[in-house]
């Protein structure tokens, strides 16, 4: 019984420790896999392109061919895409929904007496005997125009017409009440009843079959927006209206284009009234949407030369490391965080390091026990035991608001906060270090005839060094990750590399706080997940490496030992 | 003194200088040794002078911790009432420690105890790799991992946990409980009906435990950002703090202690139970401690993975609804108070932080009189 009780207690405690190792597996595996997506990845042409137009790359010839081939792969769907949007039906009714126009306005121009008439009757009943008046004159054009929006012509084409149509109907109304003032000395009233009243008929026409096909429409852009998504802008001078980089190249990585070619292109929102006349929002199989018409031939295209036109291949970004980004992340690399991070750990670790030292130094070899040492001691635990928000906030409070030691958020008020912040770590494992080396090496050095300072200098130091070293490593990775003690002292979500003479006045991007902003207050956050990983995972890499260095350190030190 | 030539004795202003320049390293050190003190003191003065103005006037201080409504930035109708906000913190704190405590005992115990040297010495390196994980790296993993997980397959998740916990817990008590049962209560006295009790009781607790799984994977979590999620991610993070000096406490232990023990016919888990823990609970305490320190002060963790929600949730131990907690307040509200200095935003944050820099003062305080009552005691 006692037995079976003892085992598999035995059994839980092993567990509990295979939890823990599978817990750090968990952890790790899923953000090294996705962060070294950030380097190696199958790229898509557009990646080649954004290097080449904005870091000056120089791409090989290989891969210029690639773009040239993947461009005249697409050139079918931008033709597809530009008679579709420009069909010779739409301009031809244009041109007769023009000639209508002005056979009516002409015909009453013809017509002045019935027009007199009305004009010369009163207030309310002038209008509408003029809304009627104009009603039976336009009769043809509006007949014309339903006809059309029942024909073929693709709804985008003729929304352009129409739209066309609605501005020279206005135009023209304007223009028929001006000349009528001039011949028939109207006055400011009777003009402006007459220019309003006049094409009240077409124009309520044109606005009603407008947002009838304005429904197709969006769905239509809608879907343009996923192509442009996907492939970026068809030309130069469209490119070059463009404003935002993510609006001017497509989707650099094959599995983001995927993922667009998934969401926006097969599939679409788009805009449906419900039983209650309200406008919803669906989501449909565009593909379905688009039955029977040019626009399924385009999505068809798309589906069937997605890998001609986006020529993916497997390539090595380093440039993920080295390069600025743009873009608000979406494009290019993070060096001007590593290079905070960088300023940061190193900037703190010379403030921290020699105080630490010293500190230790004088607890190990002067102090001698008594109240005021045991306080002193107990401060370095309670510093340790400060959480480090409230560093943050401290260093917010004195150094920068009392201070002054910079305008506002600096890398020197930030390096000033993080060393306070791993003093104590520093102090006590230099401490132990100290206390490591034998009591003999003391007296040897002191019986040699060397004073105090001398033995510190020349055989304690050195014998302690290698543990120090170690320890001030560890507490170097934890500078490097501090997050909260540079919000309000150093970090800023945006902005490039510092030069070294920058760090006492500017605030800097740091990995810590960036991979915060990227992932919870960024604006296009599924963008962006390889960024997110990619940082995480060079952080975890920049913090394990200095912790395997110390591990190794340690190690080492405890052959020699033995 | 007298004899003027004689070169063994030290020139009188050599000496001089040299006992002063040894006088001046002193003191040069000394106050290099005396910064964290005057650190400490600086942080405390200048977190109660940025909290004062708000903590002068009693009104806001009553509000401050009993009141549920929290909107410092309208500034013609101001509310401080920080109680959702303490109770977010609470309910994370003591929902990590109910994770990470026995976990954390029962590894410190499987490493200094049960597993071999060997698999101790690859172990260590586990846990300091562990604590050296920055925490916006775990905040990143609960907010773009673990997150998904739990609102997409929460039933799945929760029913592997109860599951995973639930067994071995009915089993470790069944045990213990099935024989105090056949010797008190129904004073069997053929040992060997023992184990039928115990499976009697192991049985029908496995099918509640089962039961109450089951029931868990009905439900639906409906955002992934919530207590439960920050109260595992911190439960990880307090892990190795608690493992090594809880390990370092067990170790200290003698051997003589546990070689009586076993010599006296006790099994293991009872020399572990009776003996080595008892004797390694001051030092257990002060990992505990230290842990609950880390938890409290964690900012990250908490800022990106509990939900930011300013409602006490319902009913008070939902797990799974999103809380808000004292430093993801003030991480998430000072960047925009920051720029008005002064303002009545900008107080109440230094008043929260202050209420945070106390409390991690109490448990340092706590930590400290336990350790050295522990050395007092090894002393006797």
């Amino acid at each position: 019984m006692r037995n079976i009780l003892d085992r598999s207690f035995t059994i839980m405690a092993r567990a509990c420790l295979c939890l823990m190792a599978l817990t750090l597996l968990g952890f790790l595996l899923p953000i090294i896999y996705n962060g070294l997506g950030a380097v190696f990845f199958n790229a898509t042409v557009e990646h080649e392109k954004f290097l080449r137009e904005n870091l000056d790359y120089d791409i090989p010839q290989k891969k210029i061919e690639l773009i040239e081939r993947a461009d005249a792969a697409r050139a079918p769907l931008w033709k597809m895409i530009s008679s579709y949007e420009n069909s010779h039906g739409a301009a031809e009714s244009g041109k007769l929904l023009a000639q209508i126009r002005k056979d009516v306005f002409a015909s009453m121009r013809a017509d002045k007496e019935t027009l007199e008439k009305i004009l010369g009757l009163g207030g309310r009943e002038r209008a509408e005997k003029l809304r009627k008046y104009a009603e039976s004159a336009w009769k043809i054009y509006d007949l014309e125009a339903s006809r059309l929006a029942k024909s073929e012509i693709s709804p985008f084409a003729l929304d352009k017409a129409f739209k066309s149509e609605q501005t020279s109907l206005e135009s023209d109304a304007k223009k028929f009440a001006s000349d009528c003032d001039k011949t028939m000395k109207l006055g400011f009233s009777k003009r402006n009843s007459l220019r309003r009243n006049i094409c009240l008929p077409p124009l309520g026409l044109m606005k009603k079959l407008r947002a009838e096909i304005s429904l197709q429409n969006a769905a239509y852009f809608e879907l343009k927006n996923g192509i442009r998504e996907l492939l970026g802008p068809s030309d130069k001078t469209e490119k070059s209206k463009l404003n935002l980089l993510r609006q001017r190249y497509g989707q650099t990585r094959m599995d983001m284009a995927k993922k667009t070619l998934e969401e926006s292109i097969l599939h679409i929102n788009i805009k449906t009234k419900n039983s209650r006349g309200a406008e919803i929002s669906r989501r449909v199989a565009s593909k379905q949407y688009f039955k029977n018409s040019a626009v399924e031939d385009m999505i068809d295209y798309i589906e069937n030369n997605f890998d001609s036109m986006l020529k993916p291949h497997f390539t090595a970004y380093w440039g993920f490391f080295f390069d600025e980004p743009f873009d608000s992340n979406i494009f290019g690399g993070i060096w001007p965080m590593i290079c905070g991070t960088f300023y940061l750990t190193f900037g703190s670790m010379l403030i921290a390091a020699p105080l630490g030292i010293a500190a230790a130094i004088y607890f190990s070899e002067y102090a001698k026990e008594g109240r005021v040492i045991s306080l002193l001691r107990m401060c370095v635990g309670t510093l340790a035991g400060v959480p480090s928000i409230v560093f943050g906030l401290f260093g917010l409070a004195f150094l920068i608001n009392t201070l002054k030691v910079s305008e506002s958020k600096s890398v020197l008020a930030g390096a000033i906060t993080l060393a306070l912040l791993i003093l104590p770590t520093i102090i006590r494992a230099c401490e132990e270090a100290l206390k490591a080396v034998p009591q003999s090496y003391r007296e040897a050095a002191l019986g040699l005839g060397a004073g105090k300072w001398k033995a510190i200098c020349t055989v304690i130091l050195p014998a302690a060094l290698p543990s120090m070293l170690t320890g001030i490593i560890i507490s170097m990775g934890r500078a490097a990750g501090e997050t909260a003690p540079i919000i309000f002292t150093a970090a800023t979500s945006i902005g490039s590399a510092l030069a070294i003479s920058d760090i006492f006045t500017q605030p800097t991007p740091a990995l810590p706080w960036n991979i915060y902003n990227i992932c919870s207050e960024h604006e296009m956050a599924d963008r962006v997940g390889h960024v997110q990983y990619g940082m995480v995972l060079t952080l975890i890499g920049l913090v394990l490496a200095l912790n395997f260095a110390a591990i190794w350190m340690r190690a080492r030190l405890q052959n020699k030992v033995k | 003194m007298e004899i003027k030539n004689n070169k063994l004795i030290m020139d009188k202003s050599a000496n001089a200088l040299g006992a002063l320049t040894q006088r001046l390293g002193r003191a040069l050190l000394f106050s290099i040794t005396a910064i964290p003190t005057l650190a400490i003191i600086f942080i405390i003065f200048f977190i109660t002078r940025e909290a004062l103005p708000f903590f002068s006037d009693l009104k806001n201080v009553a509000e401050f911790f009993t009141g549920t409504n929290w909107r410092p930035s309208n500034d013609a109708d101001p509310h401080f009432g920080a109680l959702p906000i303490f109770y977010g913190t609470v309910m994370v704190t003591v929902g990590s420690c109910i994770v990470a405590v026995p976990l954390g005992i029962l590894t410190a115990v499987c490493l200094s105890e049960i597993v071999s040297k060997k698999i101790s010495r690859i172990f260590k390196p586990v846990v300091e790799l562990l604590a050296a994980i920055p925490s916006v790296a775990f905040g990143f993993f609960a907010l773009i991992v673990f997150a998904p997980l739990l609102q997409n397959h929460g039933g799945i998740v929760l029913f592997g946990a109860a599951l995973a916990c639930g067994i071995p817990l009915s089993l470790i008590i069944s045990l213990p409980l099935g024989e105090w049962v056949s010797i008190k209560i129904l004073k069997l006295k053929d040992e060997s009906a023992h184990p039928w009790v115990c499976t009697a009781i192991f049985v029908p607790g496995c099918s509640l435990v089962c039961a109450a799984a089951a029931a868990l994977l009905n439900v639906e979590i409906s955002s992934g950002t919530n207590a439960l999620n920050a109260s595992v991610i911190l439960a990880i993070m307090a892990l190795p703090t608690i493992v090594s000096i809880s390990q370092d406490a067990i170790n200290s232990v003698g051997r003589d202690m546990r070689e009586g023990s076993l010599a006296l016919g006790a099994t293991r888990f009872e020399t572990i139970f009776k003996v080595v823990l008892p004797c390694a609970k001051s030092g257990i305490a002060v990992a505990v401690i230290l842990g609950l320190m880390r938890v409290v002060g964690e900012t990250m963790v908490v800022w990106m993975a509990s939900g930011n929600s300013l409602k006490i949730p319902e009913p008070f131990y939902n797990v799974l609804e999103p809380v808000r907690t004292m430093t993801a307040t003030i991480a998430g509200e000072m960047g925009e108070a920051d720029q008005s200095t002064g303002s009545a935003r900008y107080h109440v944050l230094f008043a929260m932080s202050f209420c945070l820099l106390v409390g991690g003062l109490i448990l340092n305080a706590a930590s400290q009189w336990v350790a050295s009552d522990r050395l007092k005691a090894k002393k006797i």
